[in-house]
């Protein structure tokens, strides 16, 4: 597997795509036309992810691909009944036009709101667990450092600005409602 | 821009409590030779305990509630703030945010302050606000 | 005996979204382990995003995610959008797009220039690199109407025309920094002082850039020839040839030390000045925004479904929004920011660790967080905390470069 650069043509989104279909995965693709005078189209494969196999996707994922996959960030996303967590990364980068995002969907249901850890395969994700963790209340089994990323040691329990139910922050700024009552 | 010499610099000191940049590099833009305000005698320094003013950015985030309130006691009597930007003087468009404990004036009630709305303000306003807070401080020693 | 000491440098240290507390172990002057604790500018932007009245609101909040890069953030925002939206952009609007961004990268990669000069006590230098700055700043002003925070992206456009009038301002401006490039090249890369500054100091290896996946200039000074505008362009970046830029075109060779990050930021200054060139000769004519009636705008995301990654080349690194929305729903359902320092900071610890406590601010403002604000620092010994300033570090620094010319 080498660093990065390289000759020739690198795996293209149909064929990642490909390769996780054969193994199982539910993908699928969606894409953009970008420029005026040289249309092209940049492509994000989606793939769907059960949660108790995140680090068999991840190690297939890693091993896949020609160059060591790009990390980019762990979005969330509240569905009522579960967390959607969308884990972001890019292939083939390093070469011009030939890019394309994959992430990796896993639902995690609310009444148990955990999921394994994936620091160890891929180091540059453990903030973006950490923030998980704090934003949505998501715990991560196996997790090298779990203190808080963003948000003030002493920041209520319980309250997870990400979330769009009960847990959301209430409370928001007390000082401006105060000077907002005219006190 | 002001009637009659000074008996001293005024040194500055700068405290962002969370804003988003555009203000701090408005005041080190108004420091550079665009606008040059060394030329007047104003300065940014180091340490609260040696300024005159305090240069004030951001809406003060929960986590920096504490560190603002220990570099505002550091500061000499009397205390100047020049809030700069429209998220220190009431909280800007972060206004409602669940992380915020500002703004600064409700934090210290007992110094005086000079506001800078813009977000960001142009250099010329944030080196009027100076200018006013310097001859407070002139009025005050006449006293 | 050696004794080991905790230094933290911030908290004060507005970076991006997340002003950086760095907690830096020393034995003697030697750095061995660093740690960031980084919640001290958290504004909560992406919660206040999700809860705004709408969807054109959030354009605003993005703007001040960061001062500096405040044309990146909202463009990332505004593709995700787009493309959920299934809004097609006119082609003008590509151009100014490109243009824009171009014009935030001169300003943004001067303005670093500026602060690495003054962390190693170079002032004089930053003093000029920002008279240099002012340029920009002023075509800026001319075409946008502010200074800093622009306000010109809206969904399905740009709300400003480039007029034939701003053209001419434009070229001068680019004249001015072909001729300013050369003086400025030479004091950054042939000074004595900088070289040994900045030479073989806070390596980061291509391994570790990759692992880390580190982004940008800071990716880019390591070796690995990596762009979004070259590998998954947007707006209208296809058209122009574009190629990520690695210090080997100046110097022959890649070692990943702060002196390649000056070379690679100020080869892109360049790039941007022939890029903007090229806009504004290619720039076709028509109309500026797809949906001039922001109502209608907004009925049409309001009845919009989806979700959509948007990325986008910013000054200081690749920049990714992830944003999703539902029917009916008025401001964006689920939003996610992901700032280029954010991932970089990860790689502070391997630029760190071996090198000097004099050392610190250079690398640290190497990978360009915006250090140039109030830092201040506690250093722990047997408990008791003494408080310095961010001056006592800056002497240090200063006075390293002083031993190094003697």
């Amino acid at each position: 597997m080498g660093v990065s650069g390289g000759g020739g043509e690198k795996m293209n989104a149909e064929e990642a795509m490909k390769k996780f279909q054969d193994n199982g995965y539910e993908a699928w693709l969606s894409s953009r036309n970008a420029g005026v005078k040289n249309r092209v189209e940049r492509k994000t494969l989606w793939v769907k992810v059960e949660r108790d196999s995140i680090r068999e996707a991840a190690e297939f994922l890693k091993n896949m691909a020609d160059e060591y996959p790009h990390f980019s960030i762990i979005s969330c996303s509240d569905e009522g009944e579960y967390m959607c967590l969308n884990y972001h990364f890019t292939l083939s980068y390093a070469r011009r036009l030939q890019e394309f995002i994959v992430t990796l969907k896993v639902d995690v249901p609310k009444d148990d709101l955990r999921i394994d850890s994936i620091a160890d395969i891929f180091p540059a994700i453990i903030y973006s667990e950490r923030e998980i963790k704090e934003m949505a209340g998501v715990e991560f089994n196996g997790i090298p450092d779990d203190r808080h990323m963003f948000l003030t040691k002493d920041f209520p329990s319980g309250v997870y600005p990400w979330r769009r139910d009960e847990t959301a922050p209430k409370e928001t700024n007390k000082l401006y409602e105060r000077w907002k009552n005219g006190a | 821009m002001i009637p009659k010499a000074f008996k001293r610099s005024l040194w500055v000191f700068h405290v962002n409590s969370g804003s988003c940049n555009g203000c701090d590099i408005e005041i080190v833009a108004a420091l550079t030779p665009r606008y040059d305000v060394e030329r007047f005698g104003i300065k940014l320094v180091g340490s609260p305990r040696h300024a005159d003013v305090i240069a004030f950015t951001g809406p003060v985030t929960k986590d920096m509630e504490e560190k603002v309130k220990r570099v505002i006691a550091q500061a000499p009597e009397p205390k100047v703030i020049v809030v700069v930007g429209a998220c220190g003087i009431g909280g800007g468009v972060f206004h409602e945010s669940y992380h915020l404990s500002g703004p600064i004036d409700k934090l210290i009630p007992d110094a005086k302050f000079f506001y800078v709305p813009g977000c960001p303000p142009r250099p010329e306003a944030i080196i009027q606000a100076f200018a006013k807070a310097w001859e407070y401080l002139e009025e005050v020693e006449k006293k | 005996m050696a004794h080991e000491y905790e230094l933290s440098i911030g908290p004060i240290h507005p970076a991006l979204k997340e002003p950086i507390m760095i907690r830096v172990k020393v034995e003697g002057e030697e750095i061995v382990d660093v740690d960031v604790i980084a919640s001290q500018n958290h504004r909560g932007i992406e919660w206040l995003g999700m809860n705004r009245n709408n969807a054109i609101q959030s354009i605003y909040l993005a703007e001040r995610v960061c001062g500096i890069c405040n044309f990146c953030h909202p463009s990332c925002l505004v593709m995700a959008v787009e493309e959920i939206a299934d809004i097609e952009v006119p082609e003008r609007a590509q151009y100014i797009r490109v243009i824009q961004g171009e014009l935030e990268r001169i300003h943004s990669h001067l303005l670093w220039a500026g602060v690495a000069a003054h962390e190693l006590g170079f002032d004089t230098l930053l003093h000029y690199v920002w008279m240099v700055r002012e340029k920009v700043m002023d075509v800026l002003e001319l075409v946008n109407g502010n200074r800093v925070t622009k306000s010109i992206i809206m969904y399905g456009g740009v709300r400003r025309d480039i007029k034939e009038e701003h053209v001419e301002h434009i070229r001068k401006m680019l004249d001015y920094y072909r001729n300013a490039f050369s003086k400025l090249a030479k004091f950054f890369l042939e000074d004595k002082t900088m070289e040994k500054r900045t030479r073989e100091i806070g390596i980061l290896t291509e391994r570790d850039a990759i692992e880390l996946a580190a982004v940008g200039p800071t990716a880019r000074a390591s070796g690995i020839k990596k762009d979004v505008r070259q590998d998954f362009p947007y707006f209208a970046y296809p058209d122009f040839d574009i190629h990520a830029i690695t210090p080997d075109e100046l110097t022959g060779y890649t070692v990943g030390d702060v002196y390649d990050r000056i070379v690679v930021r100020l080869l892109e200054v360049k790039q941007s000045i022939d890029i903007i060139e090229e806009a504004l000769n290619e720039m076709p004519s028509g109309e500026i925004i797809a949906e001039k009636k922001l109502v209608k705008l907004m009925a049409k995301i309001k009845a919009s479904e989806g979700e959509a990654v948007a990325r986008y080349e910013a000054p200081r690194g690749e920049d990714i929004h992830y944003v999703k929305l539902k029917k009916g729903f008025e401001p964006l359902y689920s939003w996610k920011v992901r700032a280029p320092t954010y991932i970089n900071i990860l790689s502070w610890r391997p630029m760190l660790v071996g090198y000097q406590i004099a050392d610190i601010p250079i690398i640290a403002a190497s990978i360009d967080p915006c250090m140039s604000c109030t830092n201040r620092i506690a250093v722990v010994k047997d408990g008791k905390e003494r408080i310095f300033t961010s001056d006592y570090f800056h002497e240090l620094s200063v006075k390293k470069t002083r031993r190094l010319m003697k």
